[in-house]
């Protein structure tokens, strides 16, 4: 599980590195409604393993519907 | 001691700035290329421009600036992936054009980021056996003549380059070349390919240069730091006895991701604006900078090199 703090500390960092307006992502944010390109998939995997010591994968991270799905993934590895 | 005597390098005059990507690239603009990448332009080698007219240019530059005679060279090679021709190496091209004498060693490596590690690593040893006093290292790639110019995950980082580096015996020169550490993943060695020069793939089949961009960072991200600090830990050093560390410039993102993990503070160098990704050239570049920085200075550096294979080398030296 994860602390609220956690959370909010991802989705701000991943925010401001794929270069999003403040506050756009939340846990139902459907990735088809923004711009998951390559960038994206890398930045959060750089995220995920700064913040929570995990590997995440490009293939993993295609796959995902909403970003509440990363930290689904996340979750699975620990 | 086999040490780095002087560092010259040549790219080429075309370049490829980010405002031109942000053109061909329409959800991309020029300010987002450069926060990610750190690369504000790349070199691209003219079409009739290979990797020996490169390698020559920098090595003219090398004996420029050093005024060091030729003729004391007893053994060159160039460290490419984008040779000339298959047969003979490229390196014979430029001893012919260099007029380099005919008592002299020559031959390729095919290597790309961690290549730059792999000379050093030949060089010194050729140096300790008494096989060699005076090296010319080269470094030199056309990536840009490997990818489809509409790959915006390369056309963005990789630029053409090449560097020329003399390493001589000199007994009693504390400026020397460290231990060496290497390692290889090959059960990634697909994550980052090009099928040109090959004889595997069929010509009329062949594909251009591939990157498996999150496959590459997760290998960079969970293998560079681990196998660096046991490098560190071997050879009973620490972050805090370098005054540099260098890591191949592969790109602003990385480099930061990579310095933090390793909390390499101040110390990590990121210079790449100017360049690219040069692949074997991109350390030699950050080493000529310091050394034209101040010659006479005497720095002690880490290398890490990383990358095609898929890689990984450090070693540390004194310049």
């Amino acid at each position: 599980m994860f602390e609220k703090e956690q959370i909010q500390d991802f989705l701000t960092e991943l925010t401001e590195s794929i270069e999003l307006p403040d506050g756009t992502l939340n846990l139902d944010t459907k990735i088809e409604n923004i711009e998951w390109d390559s960038l994206a998939v890398i930045s959060c995997i750089a995220l995920a393993d700064e913040k929570f010591n995990i590997m995440l994968s490009g293939d993993e991270l295609a796959k995902i519907i909403t970003i509440g799905d990363i930290f689904q993934l996340i979750s699975k590895k620990q | 001691m086999a040490r780095i005597f002087d560092i010259a390098s040549f790219l080429p005059e075309r370049v490829l700035t980010n405002d031109e990507l942000a053109e061909r690239f329409k959800n991309w603009n020029s300010e987002k290329i450069f926060n990610k990448t750190g690369i504000k332009f790349r070199h691209i080698a003219e079409n009739d421009q290979t990797s020996s007219d490169i390698a020559i240019a920098a090595a003219k530059n090398l004996f420029d600036k050093t005024s060091f005679d030729k003729d004391k060279i007893d053994m060159i090679f160039l460290i490419t992936q984008s040779q000339d021709q298959s047969i003979p190496s490229t390196a014979f091209h430029i001893h012919k054009e260099l007029n380099l004498k005919e008592n002299c060693g020559c031959f390729d490596i095919n290597h790309g980021c961690t290549g730059y590690i792999y000379g050093l690593s030949l060089a010194k040893s050729l140096i300790k056996c008494k096989e060699c006093e005076n090296i010319l290292m080269l470094t030199a790639d056309t990536y840009s003549k490997f990818i489809n110019p509409q790959d915006s995950s390369l056309a963005t980082l990789f630029g053409d380059g090449a560097t020329a580096t003399l390493i001589v015996n000199e007994e009693g020169n504390e400026q020397g070349i460290g231990n060496f550490s290497f390692g290889t993943d090959s059960s990634k060695k697909d994550l980052l390919n090009c099928d040109y020069l090959g004889l595997k793939t069929p010509i009329n089949k062949q594909k251009s240069l591939f990157m498996d961009g999150p496959g590459i960072l997760n290998f960079t991200l969970d293998k560079i730091p681990k196998s660096l600090l046991n490098y560190l830990e071997e050879n009973n050093k620490r972050i805090e006895d370098y005054d540099h560390i260098v890591f191949h410039q592969a790109n602003k993102f990385i480099l930061e991701k990579l310095y933090k993990k390793i909390n390499a503070g101040n110390k990590g160098i990121i210079s790449l604006a100017n360049s690219g990704n040069t692949v074997s050239s991109s350390i030699p570049l950050v080493l000529e900078e310091l050394i034209n920085d101040d010659y006479d200075k005497k720095r002690s550096i880490l290398l890490a090199g990383f990358g095609v294979g898929l890689s990984w080398g450090f070693t540390n030296i004194v310049l």
